[in-house]
């Protein structure tokens, strides 16, 4: 089989996989069981991860570029690589398989898109037009690009914790430069009993959205002079901190990203920035983190409004990937068939 | 000393100081966040730089009004033609950076001191306070192999122990707010005294900065000039463009070649602290003539009809007073080859012509080309600024990935053999308390003898909750 052939198969063989992913995320969200159902799921994500990678080096052998992130069709596989990548780390480590439930519809629609939407002329790959023949280039898309995936799926984490925390209230936000949710908070405290364990130990395993806010609070020994209870994080704060962390990664990484294509345009057509509406929604994206990023220090936003910006960050991003370039004007128009 | 001037005084200073809070309060920061993306959306929706004329004939005032309020005198008025140079956006740019200044000295700077001012603990009542807070019948040695074995820089003092690592994340958002001011008064340095412009040149010729399209109110343009040697296209098989290059010349004033270099896109050439980037390009003229006449430069100017799904240029050359018959000279490129049509007969004769190939159009109308010459597009900018943003651009991406470090700080002490800890941590909440519970059920996992049975649900209790 030639390495075109191979392409078809894993452009095909993704898509169904993730399918099939998404499905079984749902499934298993709806009735809570039965565990291998999950387990496919979990499966199903990390083989999309190395049938997309397979993809990638395929087209990377045969185009010869040096990355292959040339065209819309290759720059959409490589997001839906980053989803499921990021969405395999998040998911050990949060050790929470409901993120799937939110991240994997997501990975689907952009193998979809890829593989199913875009005219077969605009899935080959193509030589490079001359602004593009840099190795800027490949540090620029590609981190721009990791840094879309990771926030994508941090701001879904988000989305997720607004689902699981939609009846609760009084929600302390766990982390941020400060260091909010590092001191015990008053009410839970008082649950450091023994029968309170084994609730607790249940809690993680079911992932049920009701036992979401159960405090999990454990009594190490009983005979203390002080009550040393470990008051640990529940569902919610995992969401929450799993999706700060997330979003903490993709900011370096946009900033990165950004900085490296600023680079490139001053060299090669002497303007750092120039208010292309593809770099000012990249400017918006890094605003609208900032301003998630900085509300989870401020006092008067705790609970879920951090996480409606988180949101809002999904959103924005994907305005800044394919929004933009319907409006077919600017420098980043390249390859695009908007 | 007059009461009343130290009143006004103590009066200004409360002003004064309620005025700075304010500048480095977060609502504010977060505010200004959402208030410059918004403002941004703009540019990116409305057309911008564009004449007056456009203006009025896409945003009428009256008829039909767009959103029933955006005229093109709406929108001149308030400089959103040019959203990114309005007043108004550049002065909301100063209030960020004024804003970002003043939190980095009123919080952060604070903050960071009172983050490596660290305290020791002996009282379990104080250690309360911390959700992760528990005691493990251990001595402070072991703890402190674990602590070490973690990655802590332990400190004591008698019995009481402090641990910490991951202070760098504590500086990174300060290093992330100098390097944006930076990179803020870069751009502003770069508006005032640096200048941007292009210059179409035909092969040969030379190019001046005497008339700099936006010059800052202190740029000083360079005296020199700057000849084109060459300019050519190189061409991939099929007829696709792979790279343009242009050879330029410094020429000073006296006429001296002071510097040369082949530039291309990605490959721009500096002189003077002036750099000159391959932008653009155009046919510019086509050495032709007809019978064996002398050689005649026809200049070729872009046509509106493309032709081959290229962008073309092309000439009209009238053969007769009555300019009934006419010849048009058209090509996509460098490439040589011209096509010439000649109207006027019955119908349109095209013919192609290559270089030094003469060809017969008609009986007694020999046309023959001799070369096609290019003019080269080149960006020419100047911008003392950019010292600053790139060093602000280092120092972001330096800070940006240390703010992703998490700063752990542990707290212990013995008392009555057993050893108390707490410990908080102010990013990686997840990641600290898997950490946490690990150095507890580490120590409880060393503890020989009978404290074993003693010791076993609250064991196995830790493992369950690393989940």
């Amino acid at each position: 089989m030639n390495l075109v052939g191979i392409q078809n198969v894993l452009d095909n063989a993704s898509f169904a996989i993730l399918g099939v992913t998404t499905l079984s995320y749902w499934v298993h969200a709806a009735f809570k069981k039965p565990k291998w159902l999950s387990d496919i799921a979990s499966a199903g994500m990390s083989l999309a991860a190395l049938t997309t990678t397979g993809l990638l080096v395929a087209r990377w052998i045969e185009s010869g570029h040096p990355f292959p992130v040339s065209n819309l069709y290759e720059s959409l596989f490589f997001l839906c690589w980053c989803v499921c990548a990021v969405h395999v780390g998040a998911e050990w480590f949060s050790r929470e398989r409901l993120i799937g439930v939110f991240t994997a519809p997501v990975a689907t629609l952009l193998a979809a898109f890829a593989s199913l939407v875009l005219p077969a002329n605009m899935q080959t790959s193509a030589p490079l037009v001359p602004a593009l023949q840099s190795n800027w280039l490949m540090l620029h898309v590609s981190v721009m690009i990791l840094s879309y995936g990771t926030l994508l799926v941090g701001s879904l984490v988000s989305i997720a914790y607004l689902w699981v925390t939609r009846k609760a209230k009084d929600l302390e936000l766990r982390g941020s430069s400060i260091g909010t949710g590092g001191y015990r908070t008053v009410d839970k405290t008082t649950m450091g009993t023994a029968t309170s364990e084994a609730k607790t130990s249940y809690a993680f395993q079911s992932n049920a959205e009701g036992d979401a806010l159960t405090g999990n609070t454990l009594t190490i020994e009983q005979e203390a002079p002080v009550a040393t209870a470990l008051q640990t994080l529940n569902l919610a704060d995992l969401l929450d901190n799993t999706s700060y962390r997330l979003i903490g990664l993709g900011f370096p990484l946009l900033t990165i990203g950004i900085i490296a294509g600023a680079v490139w345009a001053n060299e090669a057509w002497g303007s750092y920035w120039s208010w292309d509406p593809k770099e000012t929604w990249s400017l918006i994206t890094w605003l609208v983190f900032a301003a998630y990023l900085h509300s989870r220090l401020t006092i008067g936003w705790q609970g879920r409004r951090p996480a409606f910006l988180a949101s809002l960050g999904f959103v924005v991003v994907w305005i800044t990937y394919l929004g933009v370039n319907l409006l077919g004007t600017g420098l980043h128009s390249y390859g695009w068939f908007f | 000393m007059n009461s009343n001037s130290f009143k006004k005084n103590l009066f200004w200073l409360g002003v004064q100081r309620e005025l700075l809070s304010i500048l480095g309060s977060l609502p504010l920061a977060i505010s200004l966040f959402l208030v410059i993306a918004l403002f941004s959306t703009i540019g990116t929706v409305l057309p911008q730089q564009e004449g007056t004329q456009f203006y009025q004939e896409k945003y009428p005032d009256q008829g039909k009004v767009l959103f029933g309020f955006l005229s093109w005198k709406v929108i001149l008025a308030l400089g959103l033609n040019d959203v990114y140079r309005a007043w108004w956006f550049l002065a909301i740019l100063i209030l960020f950076g004024t804003s970002l200044a003043t939190c980095s000295f009123l919080r952060q700077i604070p903050m960071l001191k009172s983050a490596r001012k660290w305290r020791f603990y002996d009282n379990p009542k104080r250690l309360k306070k911390f959700a992760l807070f528990t005691e493990v019948p251990a001595t402070l040695e072991q703890l402190m192999g674990e602590l070490k074995q973690k990655g802590f820089q332990v400190q004591t003092e008698g019995q009481k122990v402090y641990a910490h690592k991951g202070l760098l994340g504590r500086v990174g958002p300060i290093i992330v707010h100098v390097s944006i001011i930076l990179i803020l008064l870069g751009g502003m340095l770069g508006a005032l005294t640096g200048f941007k412009t292009q210059s179409m040149t035909p092969e040969g010729e030379q190019f001046d900065f005497h008339q700099l399209t936006s010059p800052g109110p202190w740029t000083e343009a360079p005296k020199w000039q700057v000849k084109v040697n060459r300019f050519w296209i190189d061409y991939r098989p099929d007829g696709s463009i792979k790279q343009f290059y242009s050879n330029l010349s410094i020429i000073d004033t006296d006429g001296k070649e002071k510097a040369r270099k082949t530039i291309s896109v990605n490959d721009p050439m500096t002189y003077d602290g002036v750099s000159m980037y391959q932008a653009s390009w155009a046919v510019d003229s086509v050495l032709f003539r007809v019978n064996n006449t002398p050689w005649v430069k026809i200049p070729m100017r872009p046509l509106e009809q493309v032709i081959n799904g290229k962008e073309t240029w092309g000439a009209i050359i009238p053969l007769d007073q009555e300019n009934k018959a006419r010849m048009v000279l058209a090509t996509n490129g460098l490439q040589g080859t011209v096509q010439a049509i000649l109207f006027g007969g019955e119908k349109p004769i095209p013919i192609s012509l290559k270089p030094g190939v003469p060809a017969e159009l008609a009986p007694s109308l020999r046309l023959e080309v001799k070369g096609v010459t290019g003019s080269t597009g080149v960006q020419s900018k100047k911008d003392p600024g950019t010292v600053l943003v790139y060093t602000g651009f280092g120092l972001l991406m330096i800070g940006v990935m240390m703010s992703y470090l998490s700063h752990s700080q542990m707290w212990a002490f013995a008392k009555d053999g057993v050893v108390y800890v707490a410990g908080r941590t102010n990013r990686a909440q997840i990641t600290f308390e898997r950490e946490f519970m690990s150095i507890v059920s580490n120590l409880q996992n060393r503890l020989p003898g009978p404290s074993d049975a003693e010791m076993a649900e609250p064991s196995t209790v830790s493992k369950e909750t690393l989940r």
